[in-house]
């Protein structure tokens, strides 16, 4: 498998304040990335020097292999820069031919190229409108669907969902998964819930430091432990699951939801069993999951 | 060199297909009909009457403009006199928004995954010229209809000092579109670009005017002035290959090389 990403001992300095302390790591093609980290800890500047908006101060980049900004990734990269805007001025249809355009598509390709995207993102009515007749979750969408234009091979989304109604939220997520395994994606967002839907891999910067590189979804910890989320309050739960043979311990996140710990070659079908002691103590549960949530794991 | 042709074609539509470009050419429309309607058409009969004309030319001696009396058309000698001061407000003005608004906005971002920071500047850079080279064909038209209308037979001569004109106007015109790409990276505005061109340019050259009578060397930073030549430009005689002439090509060579070190460098 090729080398998606490469950085190197990225550094990047405002003034007096470091927003990148040598952020050094490595993606390989065929993944979907999430990108977390606090408010201030160099996600979106990160993600500027990866689409070449910013230049860092030092280290090395490679995206597929070139620098970012080189002739060679037009067309290969696409993005969606947070807060990014089109043109008020000029209609939907003429900004985004401009842009396949400049991707090399020929006139006639590119409105074809151009309602294929926005069909993609179900806004092909929208081709003749300006930008400023649409709500803020088309516009979104819109710059998605410019974002698709060529089909690059990597696709970076600065927060792609922040802002939208929880309709187009999932409109978003559903193209993504869709696209997923064609395209690779680098995904910027504080929706944990979403990026663990989304992606394999996660990248944590925290004051510009990448603390963390991958959280798989079978590393050994995760494969003895599950997270159980019940319906409502019951307060005799962990005592009951407790009583199991099998578990080691339990982690009260609050009432209702809980860590368990348990010795998985005792209990190969733990889930069964856990499951089976919850409906014989007539406890409901909302949701059981193997392993960690993203939450648990960055952050905990 | 297709990203950069197709960067300079949308710099044409914004200024033939959008609201703000219409009403730009509007304003330039109306402004340019008060200049044919009333000093060019009065003062182009006044030179054609001999008494009169004999009294201008004395005036015009005393201001090195007469050769401009021996013109074909005295309506392109007068154009050319209203022209060569206009435009470069005109070029200041059309130009004023090559990339701040789109830089601000986020725009680029998009632009700027399709093609180079080189690509861009100097597509809207020549989508720029294109635009002024059409305003001055426009109006350069005119006068020269104006002046057919009158003698015909005078046509044919009168087309050195058609050629005269537009390549001069349009040299003359570079220098401010390739000085607000430069200021619109700097400032990140359009109107700042402007007050600066307009403003802070005439003053910035009264003092070092100023300065220059004490200390001389200091002359030297003129030369990086737009504009510098403009009134040695409307009193040349005929196009050739002068200081006045090269001058407005090196400064934006100059200005275009200074946008680029800056653009490839600037956070956007």
């Amino acid at each position: 498998m090729s080398t998606l990403i490469s950085c190197q001992g990225i550094n990047k300095l405002y003034g007096s304040k470091q927003a990148l302390n040598n952020v050094t790591f490595e993606l390989e093609q065929g993944t979907t990335t999430a990108l977390v980290g606090p408010n201030g800890a160099g996600k979106t500047t990160l993600f500027s020097i990866l689409c070449n908006y910013h230049l860092p101060s030092s280290g090395q980049v490679s995206i597929l292999g070139h620098k970012p900004g080189s002739n060679a990734l037009f067309g290969q990269v696409g993005a969606l820069p947070q807060d990014a805007q089109l043109d008020p001025r000029f209609a939907i249809k003429h900004q985004l031919e401009l842009y396949a355009k400049l991707q090399g598509f020929s006139k006639k390709q590119a409105s074809i190229e151009c309602q294929r995207v926005l069909d993609i993102v179900d806004l092909s009515q929208t081709l003749n409108e300006r930008p400023g007749a649409l709500s803020h979750g088309m516009r979104k969408r819109v710059s998605i669907a410019q974002a698709l234009i060529g089909e690059p091979k990597l696709i970076m989304l600065d927060e792609p969902t922040a802002g939208l109604d929880p309709a187009n939220a999932k409109n978003i997520r559903q193209l993504v998964m869709d696209l997923s395994g064609q395209v690779d994606f680098v995904i910027s967002s504080h929706n944990l819930d979403e990026l663990e839907k989304l992606c394999d891999t996660v990248l944590l910067l925290k004051q510009g430091q990448l603390s963390q590189q991958k959280v798989g979804q079978v590393s050994s910890d995760m494969s003895r432990s599950m997270t159980l989320l019940l319906e409502g309050n019951q307060d005799n739960a962990q005592a009951i699951i407790e009583q199991l043979s099998s578990v080691s311990s339990v982690e009260a996140l609050n009432k209702q939801e809980f860590i368990l710990h348990y010795n998985a070659t005792q209990s190969p079908n733990f889930d069964i069993e856990l499951l089976q002691a919850l409906a014989q103590h007539n406890l409901n549960y909302r949701q059981l999951t193997k392993g960690l949530s993203l939450e648990q794991q960055l952050f905990s | 060199m297709n990203a950069i042709w197709h960067i300079c074609q949308f710099e044409l539509t914004r200024l033939f297909l959008t609201k703000r470009g219409a009403i730009l050419l509007l304003a330039f429309a109306v402004i340019w009909l008060i200049i044919f309607r009333y000093p060019v058409l009065a003062a182009a009969n006044s030179l054609s009457n001999n008494t009169f004309g004999d009294n201008l030319a004395a005036f015009s001696q005393s201001m090195n403009l007469q050769h401009l009396i021996e013109w074909n058309y005295g309506e392109l000698a007068i154009y050319w006199l209203f022209a060569v001061f206009a435009f470069p407000i005109t070029a200041v003005l059309m130009s004023s928004d090559q990339l701040a608004s789109d830089a601000n906005r986020g725009t680029l971002r998009f632009i700027l995954l399709r093609c180079s920071r080189h690509q861009l500047l100097l597509g809207r850079f020549l989508g720029q010229l294109f635009i002024l080279a059409s305003l001055i064909t426009m109006t350069l038209f005119a006068a020269f209809a104006m002046g057919m209308s009158r003698d015909a037979s005078l046509a044919t001569s009168a087309l050195d000092e058609l050629f005269f004109v537009g390549i001069n106007l349009f040299i003359i015109g570079m220098p401010y579109i390739a000085v607000t790409s430069l200021l619109n990276i700097i400032l990140k505005s359009s109107k700042l670009s402007i007050v600066m061109i307009i403003i802070v340019v005439p003053i910035f050259h009264s003092i070092v005017s100023y300065l220059s009578t004490i200390i001389a060397p200091l002359e030297i930073l003129l030369l990086a002035l737009p504009g510098i030549g403009l009134i040695d430009a409307a009193q040349m005689p005929a196009l050739e290959l002068s200081q006045t002439t090269i001058l407005p090509v090196l400064q934006t060579v100059a200005y275009l090389a200074a946008a680029q070190f800056l653009l490839t460098r600037r956070a956007l």
